[in-house]
């Protein structure tokens, strides 16, 4: 199962391949675009479907618990999937500057609730927050914000109404490159964060989300370096984010009934709480 | 306080009168059985084992007839002495002194003159039979009389020579009583079955570890009889005879709702169940049954529809208590007559007896509820096909009359119906449960039948507070909770474990 010690290390290799293949298309500099008809939209919708399970799984904790680590994962997740989902399709019916600001704009701010999870589940696990509402209108609220707040951003963009990001075949502009560093740093910060607790706690759970949020990081990374979206550069970066969804589908199946082990039953608060 | 035990008579009526020819026998329920009674001028030889009341059987006879008809009659007997006949009858109100001091009734006494001879006892009876113009003769019992015999064939002769002459020519009716040994499977002598006009039998037989009494007519000539087995009762009314359950035919289409007085229930059963419904509901011990039913009948009576509750678990005090103690104003609503409440213990006598009683309690009050607490009593004593039977009759009966019933079935939910085959009777069907989760004793319940309705499908739980029950939402994230292994949902489970490792505690 994916909780034996032989498959994570198998869960390492996928970085060492994309790292590799990364180098080598940066080096070789090709920008021809291959963009097969619908293949972006339904791989981005495979993502999209699986960010939205662990929104789910991510809510329906945060129902049990209070815990806001669990809201800003579920929120995060939703943002992740929306993005990739409006990006998917956007560039096959909008145009590449569109889906392009949507994405990583999205992607910014998911990097930025997960960070904020990782540093709330690190540094005070069971932090409830204070807010007049209840759990489930505080989770509805998260819900509808984030969608909310996706459509507007589609919305704006579409209409030409934000500033370029990305000019096909010349590159991104300034800004996408502050968007999208930021992001990417965020990730990479919420999966050392992540990874580190699995380190005190040998939670499975965490350890496969923190490589998840390392591979969208490199994914995102191998797309900064682009400037022609659908070059080869280009899709092992699309590849490192869609091994990070099966990763994300990973660490929901560790929980699921019979592949949890004793230290994910035990719970990283009480093991945290344990080791002080 | 207006409430009763199942002991006192209920009115079975007895044919009084003469139909055909026939001789009304008084006995209730029998006439019924024999076309209005036997024909006159029959010998009828009633063959019973010890106790079975035979005696009782030919006196009511003869009192009867005394009493309704004017017809004089005669009780020869060879095995009672006249005092101890008269003080056993006049216990079950049969007052023969006063029909003997007129000239219409003649006890003979001849437990110590069976050494007179055959001829001499023959002539005696036939003198007196001459003399009193008697219409109906008892002869208590042959058995006694043939030991007299020294001859097997005496007997035959007397029986078809004299007896039998005697009785035809002079219109005279008589019972010929018989002793029947335990396990013996002849009547009697073995020849009176064959000599008689008609033949019955008055028996034991174990069910189900309770012994019942009962009735069989095995032949009456000049009369369509059904052999089927019947029971019957003795009691201080003598004996009476139950007859077979009888399922009617509905005609009645009933549209209206009515509440069961649990919110959370109406709602879940879409404003209550159909007026003339039947509603089985079935759990274990301390599942809230009684509470449910209590609730439901004074839900009833407040609305001044009248409720016969019909308790097999609990004495009726502490079931009016129960429900004070919920605030159901039980009190008050017996003393205004709305609800009546019956203890019966059907492991005690008849059970038969006490479901026809109870019907008959169901025509004489006449209620829109009704409530059984509980089923199991019933069920235990009775085999299956009579219980199932009965039921039938009886839910034909409420269904018919209007009465929409409650009957509660103790034992695991969904066995405890299915086993029996009376799930088909039920329109409603609701199953309590207790759940445990998380070391905490919980209670569920869910409608798995409401015929002709929508009905909710959750597995709702429910508490009895001090108010009564309150329904509250469906079990969120558990499964298998009818299986009576309650477990988290996958989902459910995986939340738990995802808000774990996230730092959660759940």
């Amino acid at each position: 199962m994916a909780s034996s010690r032989s498959v994570k290390i198998l869960g390492l290799a996928p970085f060492a391949v994309l790292v590799t293949a990364m180098a080598i298309l940066y080096v070789l500099d090709i920008h021809t675009a291959f963009e097969p008809p619908l293949l972006t939209p339904i791989l981005y919708t495979v993502v999209f479907v699986i960010c939205c399970v662990v929104s789910y799984i991510s809510t329906k904790s945060y129902l049990r618990s209070g815990n806001l680590c669990l809201s800003l994962l579920s929120s995060g997740t939703l943002l992740l999937g929306i993005s990739a989902l409006i990006s998917g399709w956007g560039i096959y019916l909008v145009g590449v500057n569109a889906s392009v600001t949507v994405h990583n704009i999205g992607v910014l701010f998911s990097a930025c609730v997960h960070f904020g999870s990782a540093i709330l589940t690190y540094g005070w696990p069971s932090y409830h927050g204070a807010l007049p509402f209840s759990l489930r209108n505080r989770a509805i609220m998260a819900w509808v914000g984030v969608i909310a707040f996706m459509v507007f951003l589609a919305v704006v963009s579409f209409q030409g109404l934000l500033p370029q990001f990305f000019l096909q075949g010349i590159g991104p502009t300034p800004l996408r490159q502050w968007v999208l560093g930021t992001a990417i740093a965020l990730f990479i910060l919420s999966a050392i964060v992540f990874m580190e607790i699995h380190f005190k706690t040998k939670s499975n759970v965490l350890y496969w989300y923190s490589l998840a949020l390392a591979l969208f990081g490199l994914g995102f990374f191998g797309v900064f370096l682009i400037k022609t979206v659908g070059c080869l550069l280009g899709w092992a970066g699309r590849g490192a984010q869609f091994a990070g969804g099966s990763y994300l589908l990973v660490a929901v199946l560790t929980t699921v009934r019979g592949s949890h082990t004793k230290e994910d039953k035990t719970g990283v608060a009480e093991t945290l709480r344990r080791k002080k | 306080m207006e409430s009763s035990e199942l002991s006192q008579t209920v009115e079975i009526k007895a044919s009084s009168k003469v139909k055909n020819g026939r001789v009304p026998t008084g006995i209730e329920g029998f006439d019924t059985l024999i076309e209005g009674g036997i024909p006159r001028g029959y010998l009828v030889l009633v063959a019973g084992t010890a106790g079975s009341g035979k005696t009782i059987f030919a006196a009511q006879y003869l009192y009867h007839g005394l009493s309704r008809f004017n017809e004089p009659g005669i009780y020869v007997s060879f095995a009672e002495t006249r005092k101890i006949f008269l003080k056993n009858m006049e216990r079950m109100g049969m007052d023969f002194e006063k029909y003997e001091q007129n000239g219409k009734f003649k006890f003979l006494d001849l437990v110590t003159v069976k050494d007179k001879g055959v001829e001499s006892i023959v002539e005696s009876i036939l003198r007196e039979v001459s003399s009193l113009h008697a219409k109906r003769l008892v002869l208590d019992s042959f058995t006694a009389l043939a030991q007299a015999f020294t001859e097997g064939i005496d007997a035959r002769i007397v029986m078809h020579t004299i007896l039998g002459r005697t009785a035809h020519l002079g219109e005279v009716t008589t019972l010929l009583i018989s002793e029947k040994p335990l396990g013996n499977k002849w009547l009697g002598g073995g020849m009176e079955e064959f000599v008689a006009d008609g033949v019955v039998t008055l028996n034991y037989r174990t069910e189900k570890g309770w012994m019942k009494r009962v009735l069989q007519v095995l032949k009456l000539r000049g009369t369509n009889v059904n052999t089927v087995e019947y029971s019957y009762s003795i009691d201080g009314h003598g004996i009476r005879i139950w007859p077979e359950p009888e399922v009617k035919r509905v005609e009645k289409v009933f549209t209206r709702k009515v509440s069961t007085g649990i919110m959370g229930l109406d709602s879940m059963l879409h404003d209550g169940v159909f007026e003339s419904s039947v509603t089985m509901m079935a759990g274990a011990a301390g599942t809230g049954k009684t509470t449910a039913a209590l609730r439901f009948i004074t839900e009833g009576a407040e609305h001044n529809e009248r409720g016969l509750y019909v308790t097999t678990e609990e004495p009726q005090q502490q079931l009016v208590e129960y429900g004070e103690g919920f605030g159901f104003n039980m009190k008050q609503l017996i003393d205004k007559g709305l609800i009546k409440t019956i203890y019966c213990t059907p492991e005690s006598s008849n059970v038969e007896q006490q479901l026809l009683e109870i019907k008959s309690r169901l025509w004489q009050y006449k209620p829109s509820r009704f409530i059984i607490d509980s089923l199991a009593p019933f069920e235990h004593a009775m085999n299956r096909e009579r219980y199932v039977l009965h039921l039938k009759s009886l839910v034909s009966f409420l269904k018919a009359e209007g009465v929409t019933s409650l009957f509660l079935v103790l034992g695991e939910p969904v066995l405890s119906i299915t086993r029996t085959g009376i799930s088909t009777l039920a329109d409603n069907i609701i199953f309590l449960r207790h759940v445990e989760i998380e070391s905490v004793l919980r209670r569920s319940l869910v409608i798995t039948k409401a015929r002709g309705s929508v009905h909710d499908n959750d597995i709702r739980e429910f508490e009895i507070t001090p108010k009564g029950i309150i329904v509250k939402g469906k079990f969120v994230g558990m499964e298998q909770i009818l299986g009576g292994s309650p477990r988290k949902s996958v989902t459910e489970e995986a939340a738990e474990t995802w808000a774990k490792a996230f730092g959660g505690k759940t």
